[in-house]
């Protein structure tokens, strides 16, 4: 077996109980802290730890409130996102007149339109069409 | 019939029950500092008696110890027990508090006041407590921190950062210096 510091490895030196109960009564103090100082202390605690679990609590809160932050982004994106608008023509993200004109002309050249162009739902592709567009570009 | 599952719930390891309470303080949890408050206070209330051998610096040392805790929050840390942690921080506070008070020459004035109530009537507590007085204070110390704060070898190591070994070799020291005295080889006769 090792020795370590001339004594073997595992071995705990055993304290007699009568001997511990003795200086247990030796070194122990007669009497108890007063009240007052256990007031201070644990209201001292309250003061620091309440802040403590008060900051986790709105954490948490927040926490919770990510995931809706989430979808409502996720909502908004879907309806307003780049090119989904339904009179932006060209699909370079914005409505303005130039989406009017293509319109314009395909009307006038008598080319394919297409049904997404019938911005009136009113089952054909025509000028007040393009004056939605316009309408639209001039809210913008 | 008795429920088969009622069976009383093994008690909570000491380690396990300050890791969890720590970890709820961390927390802000003041109802989990009260619980290590109430477990704790009356050993750092001795142990600080044992240092400074006065009331009012013990409660002093006593409410510092546990401020001290208290600002390490939310981070404090337990390797160990809390008596491990404590220990130090209850020795260093009470040595302070020891120099603010300038009457203090050495532990073995701190235990003589401690233990001569204790004695008062008592012949073998007398012998006993000249015989402690008598031993190096290195040796003291591990054998009150086994005796009578029960801290295993490891803790009394960590509170002491010093090697096991050496905790092993100052107590062997002492109880063979006790055991070898007439005053208190009784102990080791029954």
């Amino acid at each position: 077996m090792t020795m370590d510091n001339g004594h073997e490895n595992g071995d705990d030196p055993a304290v007699p109980e009568d001997l511990a109960r003795d200086l247990g009564f030796l070194v122990r103090p007669a009497y108890t802290p007063r009240a007052a100082i256990d007031d201070d202390i644990l209201a001292g605690a309250r003061r620091r730890l309440g802040p403590i679990a008060a900051g986790r609590r709105r954490r948490r809160s927040i926490v919770r409130l990510v995931p809706l932050a989430a979808a409502a982004v996720l909502l908004i994106w879907l309806v307003v996102r780049p090119g989904a608008v339904r009179e932006d023509l060209d699909g370079n993200g914005r409505v303005d007149v130039l989406d009017a004109f293509l319109l314009a002309r395909a009307l006038r050249d008598g080319g394919n339109l297409e049904k997404a162009w019938d911005l009136d739902h009113d089952g054909r592709v025509d000028r007040h069409d393009v004056d939605l567009v316009l309408e639209r570009a001039r809210r913008l | 019939m008795a429920c088969s599952p009622c069976v009383a719930p093994e008690p909570e390891n000491p380690l396990d029950r300050d890791h969890r309470l720590v970890a709820a303080v961390n927390k802000g949890d003041a109802t989990a500092f009260e619980e290590l408050y109430r477990h704790y206070r009356d050993w750092v209330f001795s142990l600080a008696m044992r240092f400074t051998a006065e009331a009012s610096d013990a409660e002093d040392v006593l409410q510092e110890s546990f401020s001290y805790l208290l600002s390490k929050t939310p981070h404090l840390h337990l390797s160990g027990r809390l008596t491990s942690l404590l220990y130090p921080v209850v020795k260093h506070l009470a040595a302070h508090a020891r120099k603010k008070r300038a009457r203090y020459h050495g532990d073995r004035d701190a235990l003589d006041g401690l233990t001569a109530a204790a004695v008062a009537g008592t012949p073998s507590r007398a012998e006993l407590a000249r015989v402690l007085s008598a031993l190096p204070e290195s040796q003291r110390e591990v054998l009150l921190m086994r005796a009578v704060d029960e801290m295993s070898l490891a803790e009394i190591a960590d509170a002491l950062e010093i090697p096991v070994g050496t905790v092993k070799s100052r107590l062997h020291h002492a109880l063979r210096t006790l055991r070898a005295d007439e005053r208190t080889r009784a102990y080791f006769d029954r």
